[in-house]
């Protein structure tokens, strides 16, 4: 399958995530297309200073798509993805008329056309760990599991804007979708109560402490039900678990992506996955691997 | 603009802003709030005081630039209230209002990736640490640690990322904004 690809403005200085979902992909036979040209979605900023903005932002990135003849946009980063989910609903959804005149949609698309774009379609946007995981086929994750896995405890961390009351569908304060997926891999997925606790987000530079805060008990909930590894789906969530951590001090548990993991258990080579871009070490995570790895084989 | 009952209007008639006339006052909102202990004014004060009319202390907090958008408010309010919404829509209204709310760190961090995505389209965040670090110097040092580390890591952009033709892009985002 092939999909456009927005991979906002965190992807690539991420800790791996860039590597690892693109040697995931490749086993699953998943083309993702870099949408060209792409522009960055307004995160939480834009929206705080017009709300045509924030929308046209969306817009542009989806005429730019459609452009290139898709209809579905994966994204990998929570931020991204509410931020176009929100601004698609008011696009392709909201019929209303604005106090300036017209639609949203009419008035984003004459600015569009300045840029020689244009919307006709509607566009899906999807989170890359919602099409990754309906994927996998049943084979790829038989073929993948291995009992030895778990021995390996692992705290999924959804984060906050991954399961909004928007999403149809989604369970926003308990999910289980990620801990059954890395079950059916052979993962013991622990149970905790901060999966969708706020991170800090953007909020971690300017008030560092309080990020701290949040961390710390999120950290605390995946250390009390004996977590191996938390595991993100955002680039955002894993810089903020991972560096707050590591300035807290000693020990610290991994954060990884989940593609990392699904990489591990597809077999592929920990730095091919950019393991060792993380600040605190997931060395545990790895040698675990290794070490089953080694006592199936002989 | 800085009459109170201006202001109050220009909420009321903001998009979703006549819905905290639903509000009920329960306070699941400041409750779920992971920056309350940030905010001089949580969510449910700041809807008491619009709808007092004390508009004055409404464009003086500086609540609304600690909201993360994570939507735990929105998520919980028995009203049905898009909280979050609302805090983006306050944002607007003080930056309207023309206020000379006092510099607040949050609200500068805001202005630094604003004035990035205006600019070149994207986000790079050594540049944004970098606008935030002239407003506010020792935040940007005692960062350098951290950047040091990352950087070894290959995890540090230099280059500023940018569009094509960043200049038609921030035509586009002007001529909207008029």
């Amino acid at each position: 399958m092939k999909y456009a690809f927005f991979p906002g403005c965190a992807h690539d200085t991420s800790a791996g995530y860039k590597e690892s979902l693109d040697a995931v992909c490749s086993r699953l036979e998943i083309e993702l297309v870099e949408i060209t040209d792409w522009n960055c979605c307004g995160a939480t900023i834009t929206a705080g200073e017009s709300r045509i903005s924030s929308i046209y932002l969306a817009a542009r990135s989806f005429a730019l798509s459609e452009k290139m003849g898709f209809t579905d946009i994966l994204t990998g980063c929570n931020a991204c993805y509410t931020t176009l989910r929100k601004s698609a609903d008011i696009i392709f959804l909201d019929k209303k008329e604005t106090d300036t005149g017209g639609r949203q949609i009419d008035i984003v698309n004459k600015q569009l056309l300045s840029e020689g774009l244009e919307l006709t379609r509607k566009i899906n946007v999807r989170h890359v760990m919602d099409v990754l995981f309906s994927t996998t086929s049943d084979m790829v994750l038989k073929n993948s599991r291995n009992i030895f896995f778990s021995h390996i405890n692992i705290a999924c961390y959804y984060g906050c804007q991954y399961t909004r009351p928007w999403i149809e569908g989604r369970e926003s304060e308990d999910p289980q979708y990620m801990e059954n997926f890395l079950e059916s891999l052979g993962f013991n997925a622990i149970h905790h109560s901060a999966k969708t606790a706020c991170c800090g987000a953007a909020g971690a530079m300017p008030n560092i402490s309080i990020a701290q805060t949040l961390v710390r008990r999120i950290m605390e909930c995946a250390r009390k039900a004996s977590a191996d590894a938390v595991v993100t789906i955002c680039p955002l969530c894993q810089f903020n678990l991972d560096t707050l951590q590591s300035q807290q001090g000693t020990g610290g548990i991994p954060v990884l992506f989940f593609t990392q993991l699904m990489g591990l258990c597809f077999g592929i080579e920990p730095e091919k996955l950019g393991m060792e871009k993380l600040l605190v070490s997931s060395e545990n995570v790895i040698k675990q691997f290794q070490h089953h790895k080694k006592a199936v084989e002989s | 603009m800085k009459d109170n009952a201006n202001l109050q209007t220009v909420f009321y008639n903001s998009e979703s802003g006549s819905k905290i006339h639903k509000c009920i006052q329960c306070g699941t909102c400041s409750a779920s709030c992971p920056m309350a202990d940030a905010m001089d004014s949580g969510p449910r004060s700041l809807f008491a005081l619009i709808r007092d009319g004390k508009m004055d202390d409404v464009i003086n907090s500086s609540s609304p630039w600690m909201c993360t958008s994570c939507y735990n408010c929105t998520n919980r309010c028995p009203q049905q209230i898009p909280v979050t919404e609302l805090m983006y829509g306050l944002k607007r209204l003080i930056t309207a209002s023309g206020e000379k709310t006092r510099s607040n760190r949050a609200r500068d961090l805001h202005r630094s990736f604003s004035s990035s995505i205006s600019l070149f389209g994207r986000v790079t965040e050594s540049v944004v640490m970098a606008q935030y670090s002239i407003r506010h110097p020792l935040a940007g040092i005692s960062s350098l640690p951290l950047a040091a580390q990352l950087r070894k890591r290959n995890r540090v952009e230099l280059n500023i990322q940018r569009l094509k033709h960043p200049l038609k892009f921030r035509r586009s985002l002007k001529n909207l904004r008029k």
